[in-house]
């Protein structure tokens, strides 16, 4: 256009030809083009090289497109947004990687356009594209299960993941599937949700999850946790369970002291015969902080002198037992016997043994005292 | 330091930890600072015994022992929810903080160094008073288990209110010690308690086998022990122990004869007689048909004595006791009053007679007989059964005003009075059992799930032998207890979790059982268990509380028992604050 006007004005000026230098379009290039794999939430940072001839100024059109695949251009399906995330007019352009395309989809690759022109509105040919194409961070999963003594058939496990994803966030989080690998046995099972598990404070960039466990027999179980984001990388935790049936509970400390076979304890002043510590996988004595863990459950009786019937004294784990109900010589049997929630019988033992191992080992539910008042 | 039953660092109201608390509130190292031991961290804090303050800062201050090159410190302090606090430097070196105390509780502080010396980091609790604290005394008696190289052993700990408190226990390891019983040189079986001198209610229990010889762990220091041996004709004998004590001689002691006679003054056989002075029995006699006996005594017989004469069975006296020097030779006389027959006494309640009803005649006759010419008491208790038509059979009880226990079975129980002073005709009556219903009220003013409630008969009813009586509450904290009408009672309401303090009464009928139970605020004593010398983790080791006056019949005001990593936590009565 311009080169027209210049050409037919010299034609109609004689023996004076002046011609106005052609403008040339300026060059450019995109520099700093990341040579690691980039991912979402990632920043870029990155710079036209560009010339212009005539040493014109430039002007720097920059614009980012968040796209699915960005070799299909904008505003393809399955290409790029319409509309560019971000714009630039700088010779530099800094972004960050947008997670999401408008759509809501994950990006999957970024597609970067600079245009430069000079005063003259010459623009570098080609436009300058870039595409950059993002990695996917995968999820992050961690699990555990509550701290118990044991982990007894019948009884709940609380199992608890937490789950992240560096490039996705947890808004929403990756989805989680939990599987339940039950033993050989195949023994049947519940799980169900725990609600509103609050989030760890230290770490908000993870969600919580939890449910609940109830295996329905013996064995190695295994709660497999699979988390998947929404390109379909996933990571997998597991959380091994050895559950057990439940053991009997074991009188592991008594007072007063036990007397040998044959020999009686000297009963001379009032005193508090007691099971000091019961340790069992359900119900102890004394009481722990684990919240599913109940108490031991006590049943003292006493055999008078003379007597041949026991009679029951105390259920708590302890008992009073004073000489001065009593007259000096007297021997009076003191037992106690101890169970859990699951209420065993002691009748395989003699009623007059005076200990009761019902696994036939160092963990006795029964203890007697043989006592004489003095 | 042997001497120690416990060594609890951190007396006084001050934290423990691994260097020790003095009383003072400061912490130290065994090793005196600067001795040539190396690098040491010794803090100070200002005031030493700081009350929660919301303006006026604690300084704290470290000193450091050994090292080379200039010390350059760092501090670290979290207040007892595990915040971190603010620390305002007050030197150039960082030797010296401020920092505000504004909640009670325990501050654990640790301060770092560096220098040119490698100093190990020290690691204290500083413990904050509430404004106003009370103080309370209790004793900790601590049972490790077996194999945890430890004996039992109590200690006395000093808690300030209105805070939960950090101690750690750490066991002296005490002493194995073999030794034996022997009358000469014939080694006896005996039951045995070693009573430290320091702490007489923390005794360790051991019986000799057949040889007389036993094993046991022992704290280093002196002992009493009461030697009961298990074979006739050997007196008990309270003797003297020290570490270099191997042997325990007993032997068959002094003799004290003597004669029973019933109230007519003929000989009573079969009745069983006992001498006790200053704790320690005599062996046990019972008399020959001529009413004779013997018992032997460690202690000289013209010692003070209580003897105990318990009849035979089926003649209507009572036991009689009495307390004095009444020498070698001893006669002990009944009354001369005739015992009461209650052939075809009728059981009823209200007008209904009751079959098979269990009675059991109770009371305390003040002079039922002499000893050794003194005034005896009499005790009485003497069973009874009703037969089918609800009436006692020819049972013989002493005359007196008595009482009768009255057992129908299904926890019914009455006390009622019964005055045989003339032997008449009469009616037992068992009345209604009284139902004392009420709540469970926990130390933050929720009703309590769980709540155990321990009835414990005392007086009559304790000496008929019933039992105690035991509930918990419901889900509201309801609680509901059948008590013997006129029975009297100790009645403890308890957290089986403890986190309330118990609520004891002492003596009360049923209408003195508060219907609303408030428990107390209970504080948290919590910390490590170990023993000196030994790394591995004490497990399973039993834990009481116990008020200062503690004896073996005092039930703990808590108890636990110490984790797999060897620590614990209970909760006790916060002695509160001003």
């Amino acid at each position: 256009m311009r080169l027209a006007a210049v050409v037919a004005v010299a034609g109609l000026v004689p023996g004076c030809f002046y011609t106005e230098p052609l403008n040339q379009r300026p060059s450019a290039r995109i520099d700093g083009q990341p040579s690691a794999v980039v991912y979402r939430g990632d920043h870029v940072d990155l710079s036209a090289e560009s010339n212009d001839p005539d040493n014109d100024p430039l002007a720097y059109k920059w614009r980012a497109y968040a796209c699915t695949d960005a070799q299909l251009g904008v505003g393809a399906a399955g290409g790029c947004d319409q509309v560019p995330y971000l714009q630039g007019l700088l010779k530099t352009f800094s972004f960050d990687v947008p997670r999401l395309r408008a759509t809501g989809d994950p990006a999957q690759s970024v597609l970067v356009d600079l245009e430069v022109s000079d005063t003259h509105e010459a623009t570098a040919k080609p436009i300058q594209q870039l595409i950059i194409p993002l990695g996917d961070r995968g999820p992050t999963v961690v699990a555990s299960k509550a701290f118990h003594r044991a982990y007894v058939v019948d009884q709940p496990v609380n199992i608890f993941a937490a789950v992240g994803d560096p490039d996705d966030g947890i808004m929403p989080p990756p989805a989680l599937a939990w599987t339940v690998f039950s033993p050989a046995s195949q023994p049947a099972f519940t799980l169900t949700d725990i609600a509103n598990v609050p989030a760890d404070p230290m770490h908000p960039e993870l969600a919580q999850f939890g449910k609940v466990l109830v295996p329905h027999g013996a064995g190695s179980w295994d709660v497999q946790i699979v988390a998947t984001d929404p390109l379909g990388m996933t990571a997998m935790t597991d959380v091994p369970i050895d559950v057990f049936a439940d053991r009997p509970p074991c009188l592991e400390q008594v007072a007063p002291i036990v007397p040998p076979t044959g020999q009686t304890y000297p009963l001379d002043q009032a005193t508090q015969f007691q099971a000091l510590v019961v340790d069992d996988d359900l119900d102890v004595y004394p009481a722990s902080g684990d919240p599913i863990t109940g108490l031991t459950t006590f049943s003292w009786t006493i055999l008078p002198p003379g007597g041949t019937t026991r009679v029951p004294v105390s259920t708590t784990n302890h008992v009073l037992v004073d000489p001065a109900s009593y007259a000096p010589g007297d021997i009076v049997e003191v037992r106690v016997e101890v169970n859990d929630r699951n209420n065993r019988s002691l009748a395989g033992c003699a009623a007059n043994a005076p200990t009761c191992s019902l696994t036939g080992d160092a963990c006795i539910q029964r203890q007697t005292w043989r006592v004489e008042v003095r | 330091m042997k001497r120690l039953a416990l060594v609890l660092l951190a007396a006084c109201g001050a934290g423990g930890d691994s260097h020790g608390i003095q009383p003072d509130g400061n912490a130290s190292n065994d090793a005196a600072p600067g001795d040539g031991a190396g690098c040491q961290i010794v803090p100070v804090f200002n005031p030493p015994h700081p009350v929660a303050d919301a303006t006026a800062p604690v300084r704290a201050e470290a000193h450091v022992f050994g090292n080379a090159g200039v010390p350059m410190f760092t501090w670290t302090v979290h207040d007892p929810t595990g915040q971190p606090v603010t620390l305002t430097p007050e030197s150039t070196d960082g030797s010296m903080v401020d920092f505000l105390v504004p909640v009670p509780g325990d501050y654990p502080v640790v301060v770092q160094v560096s220098s040119g010396t490698l100093c190990p980091d020290l690691t204290t609790m500083l413990h904050v008073s509430q404004p106003g604290a009370h103080t309370a005394d209790y004793r900790v008696r601590i049972t490790p288990p077996s194999g945890a190289g430890a004996p039992p052993q109590d200690s006395i700990i000093q808690v300030m209110g209105g805070a939960d408190v950090t101690r750690d226990l750490v066991l002296d390891p005490g002493l194995a010690i073999n030794g034996s019983v022997k009358n000469g040189a014939t080694g006896v079986a005996a039951y045995l308690r070693f009573m430290p001198v320091s702490s007489p209610t923390g005794y360790v229990e051991v019986f000799s086998g057949a040889g007389g010889g036993f094993s046991t762990e022992l704290l280093g220091q002196n002992h009493q022990v009461l030697v009961v041996p298990m074979v006739p004709g050997l007196a008990p004998a309270l003797l003297n122990w020290t570490v270099q004590t191997t042997t325990l001689d007993v032997s068959a002691g002094n003799a004290i004869a003597g004669i029973v006679k019933d109230g007519s003054g003929a000989a009573l056989a079969g009745a069983q007689v006992q001498f006790t002075s200053n704790g320690v029995p005599s062996t046990l006699a019972t008399t020959a048909a001529d009413g004779s006996f013997t018992v032997r005594t460690s202690l000289a017989t013209s010692a003070t004595f209580d003897v105990t004469v318990a009849p035979p069975s089926g003649r209507g006296l009572p036991t009689l006791t009495a307390t004095g020097a009444f020498g070698a030779n001893v006669t002990i006389q009944y009354a001369n009053t005739a015992a009461c027959s209650l052939a075809n006494t009728p059981v009823k309640r209200g007008a209904t007679a009751e079959p098979g009803a269990a009675v059991t005649v109770v009371g305390t006759l003040a002079s039922a007989g002499t000893i050794g010419g003194a005034a005896a008491q009499g005790t009485v208790r003497i069973a009874a059964t009703a037969d089918g038509t609800g009436k006692l059979g020819a049972v013989l009880v002493p005359r007196g005003a008595l009482s009768a226990v009255v057992d129908l079975g299904g926890g019914d129980l009455s006390l009622s009075a019964l005055d045989t002073s003339a032997c008449p005709a009469q009616t037992i009556n068992a009345p209604t059992p009284s139902v004392v219903s009420g709540t469970i009220v926990d130390g933050s003013g929720a009703t309590l799930v769980g709540g155990l409630v321990e009835a414990t008969p005392v007086g009559d009813l304790a000496v008929a032998g019933v039992p105690q009586l035991v509930t918990l509450s419901g889900g509201n904290g309801a609680y509901s207890l059948q008590l013997a009408t006129g029975g009297h009672y100790d009645v403890t309401f308890s957290d089986p979790h403890a986190h309330s303090a118990p609520l004891s009464l002492a003596d009360v009928t049923a209408g003195g059982v508060p219907t609303t139970a408030l428990l107390g605020k209970a504080l948290k004593l919590s910390g490590g268990v170990s023993v000196i010398g030994n790394a591995n983790p004490v497990i399973g080791a039993s834990i009481q509380v116990f008020p200062l006056t503690a004896g073996p019949s005092t039930r703990p005001l808590g108890e636990t028992a110490s984790t797999q990593t060897s620590t614990y936590a209970v909760g006790i009565p916060d002695p509160g604050a001003m």
